[in-house]
């Protein structure tokens, strides 16, 4: 399993895709699992974003060599699923789907699409039908929120705060209930000074209903965690080229270190414009000798300012660590097309060491 | 490049809150930072503040910590972070006024829980303190403008449809509220600016005419628009392709390179100029100091 982290923008769901061209060049039975593919990707990819909003089959790869699949990762139509699926009885499922909060606010629930995508990743494992899966995450605000995703589900709806919120027949007094120590009644009390009861009452009827797939979902969560820690699991952080994102992929780095996860390659994306000559010669006889002064200080300007970033990027790679691999992928002219375009992407990659 | 006539940024001197979002990378957080530099520059004050539980301006300004609280700059301009959760707590603590009552509050288990995953709390709560210097609620921030780095375009738009989701659950009471005059405020193009930096890219450009969409439906208000790391060619297309036809091997190459960028550039430039009234422009600047690389950016949306 490989999971492309990084935060966005920085071509994640590009790097995602070439490396499952890659992998799928080496014979390896591969899926790829992207979010928001750019339109011309999804399609050198044969999927057909409308489609994907109603299904989560993987899609065939025509590639010349080997044997790729491919798939968007819909949040919401998983998440809906799990619900349905492990909601038990229908009263409760039907409990989380009418209420409203959910209803208007269910993607941007806090980790929803992160957990979607680990709950795709561990069915797509379970399937049994790949020997690699290139996971590429959602737009987290920041990259650090998916790898910690799997912790905060599981405390988010542990036990002890769920318990907490029964059916409202259990709760006496309206909100109060005897169970509750005083701290959480007085706080639960202001919260609903600011808020109003009716807010609070469709947070606990939230809550309520959430409780049925309560174990389902920190159980999940829990075999993600073991999935993302596996030997088998690497992770590759995909990264633009500046000082504060190389902090932070530094940043990245620790986190996955504390977390136990392993951070196999990082891949600087965008790192150099393609296409630039190396070096001039004296300027050849017939030229306006005013313009080619022009342009001969831009490209020294232009030049100097990569040189720098390479330096930049030459003290980055060495505070890595040799476990590591650092590739740098150019700017290409012009976005990434066709299968074309992600095979040379994919050995380019594949020289780097990357597969 | 075509020179539109009208400003990308003819309504911002008499707003009060500027948010700019646009694609992850494209370069929102430096023109935010440019911008607030130059409303402060012109006389205005003007606070930036980053949104969400992570710092992008603390490393990239080499600061020692950047809080909740405003700090002053050297560029003219104070800074902020504001994450839900102390909006929240600035917001509980100045309604609940002891602070026995308010610590109850955050470091109860339960309500926790229920501050994290209460869809729309978070995002209410930071729109609230964006909003309150207009709503005259809460503790007094004196700036004339607000620059808000704001998330990428997703985020961003369930940023701003906090209000409206809430409200349509729930209508009545505080939260009710607070919703509609936070709507209120977003949707008065006189009082809130939105700004969408895009590259001159396909897919950044895709984002950008798909934003402008769902921030008409969502609050029926026009963002504005700017182009961000454009190649300053120093010379006429023609010389480009004298130079490129004279000198092959050497800097003609480098000639022919920047015919291609400008190309596209246009392409995309095109685009944009049919969609709006007026497209800002920021050209790539070859510098790698963060303080160099605001004062140029600042400098490229001076007004004239
Ligand atoms: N090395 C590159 N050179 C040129 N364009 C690139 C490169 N990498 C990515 N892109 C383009 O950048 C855009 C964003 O890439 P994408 O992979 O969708 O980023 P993310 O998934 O991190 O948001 C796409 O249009 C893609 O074609
Ligand atoms: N006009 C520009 N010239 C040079 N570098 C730029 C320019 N605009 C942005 N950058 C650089 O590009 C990178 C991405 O910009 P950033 O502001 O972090 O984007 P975002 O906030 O949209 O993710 C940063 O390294 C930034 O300094
Ligand atoms: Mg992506
Ligand atoms: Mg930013």
């Amino acid at each position: 399993m490989v999971i492309c982290a990084g935060s966005g923008g920085v071509g994640k769901t590009t790097i995602a895709a070439a490396l499952g061209v890659r992998a799928a060049g080496l014979g390896l039975r591969t899926l790829v699992l992207t979010v928001d593919p750019a339109k011309r990707l999804a399609t050198a990819l044969g999927l057909d974003l409308e489609q994907q909003q109603a299904a989560t089959t993987p899609v065939a790869v025509p590639l010349s060599f080997g044997t790729l699949s491919a798939a968007v990762i819909n949040s919401r139509l998983i998440f809906d699923q799990f619900i349905r699926e492990h909601g038990g009885g229908s009263e409760a499922v039907a409990r989380v789907m009418r209420n409203r909060l959910y209803q208007q606010l269910s993607t941007t629930l806090a980790g929803s699409q992160e957990f979607t995508a680990l709950e795709h990743l561990l069915q797509a494992r379970e399937s049994g039908q790949y020997d690699l899966i290139v996971l590429d995450t959602p737009p987290t605000k920041h990259a650090v929120d998916f790898l910690t995703a799997p912790q905060r589900i599981s405390s988010l709806f542990q036990d002890a705060v769920t318990r907490w919120f029964m059916n409202p027949s259990e709760r006496q007094g309206g909100l109060i209930a005897n169970l509750v120590s005083r701290g959480t009644r007085a706080a639960i009390k202001s919260l609903e000074s600011l808020t109003g009861a009716q807010f609070i009452e469709e947070l606990f009827d939230f809550f309520a209903g959430i409780r049925s797939v309560q174990n389902v979902l920190r159980s999940r969560s829990e075999k993600a965690l073991q999935l993302l820690q596996s030997e088998t699991t690497n992770f590759l952080v995909v990264t633009s080229f500046d000082n504060a994102k190389l902090i932070e992929a530094k940043y990245l780095q620790n986190e996955l270190r504390r977390l136990d996860y392993r951070l196999r390659a990082v891949v600087i994306n965008r790192a150099f414009p393609l296409g630039i000559p190396t070096g001039v010669s004296s300027p050849p006889e017939n030229v306006d000798h005013l313009v080619y002064e022009k342009v001969l200080a831009f490209y020294q300007k232009f030049n100097a300012y990569y040189a720098y970033r390479y330096s930049l990027y030459q003290e980055f790679s060495h505070g890595l660590g040799k476990d590591v691999k650092t590739v740098r992928i150019p700017e290409y002219q012009r976005d990434i097309y066709g299968l074309a375009d992600l095979e040379a992407l994919a050995g380019v990659l594949g020289e780097g060491g990357m597969a | 490049m075509p020179q539109n006539q009208a400003r990308w940024d003819s309504a911002l001197p008499s707003q009060k809150i500027l948010f700019v979002s646009g694609k992850g990378g494209v370069g929102k957080s430096l023109i935010a930072a440019g911008i607030a530099r130059q409303q402060a520059h012109a006389g205005r004050r003007v606070l930036l503040v980053e949104i969400g539980d992570n710092s992008y301006y603390r490393d990239f300004f080499g600061l020692e910590r950047l809080d909740y609280q405003p700090q002053a700059t050297e560029l003219g301009f104070d800074l902020a972070m504001w994450s839900g959760e102390t909006s929240l707590k600035d917001y509980v603590l100045y309604y609940l006024k002891i602070e026995r009552v308010f610590r109850l509050f955050f470091e109860n288990k339960v309500m926790r829980a229920l501050i994290n995953v209460a869809p729309g709390l978070n995002e209410i709560s930071i729109l609230g303190k964006i909003t309150s210097g207009v709503r005259k609620i809460g503790p007094p921030l004196p700036y004339d403008l607000v620059v808000v780095d704001c998330y990428a375009t997703g985020h961003a738009l369930a940023l701003f449809q906090a209000p409206r989701g809430i409200l349509e659950a729930i209508g009545i009471g505080p939260m009710g509220t607070q919703s509609r005059e936070i709507e209120s405020v977003l949707k008065d193009p006189k009082v809130c600016g939105y700004a969408v930096v895009t590259l001159l890219e396909e897919m950044p450009v895709a984002e950008t005419l798909e934003f402008r969409a769902e921030l008409r439906r969502i609050l029926g208000v026009e963002p504005a628009v700017i182009a961000n790391k454009v190649m300053p060619v120093p010379v006429e297309r023609a010389e480009l392709e004298t130079l490129t036809a004279a000198d092959p091997g050497g800097l003609g190459e480098f000639a022919k390179y920047l015919s291609a960028i400008e190309d596209r550039q246009k392409q995309y430039l095109g685009k944009l100029s049919r969609e709006f009234e007026a497209v800002g422009q920021v050209p790539l600047v070859f510098s790698n100091d963060p303080k160099e690389l605001v004062a140029a950016t600042g400098e490229a949306l001076r007004q004239v």
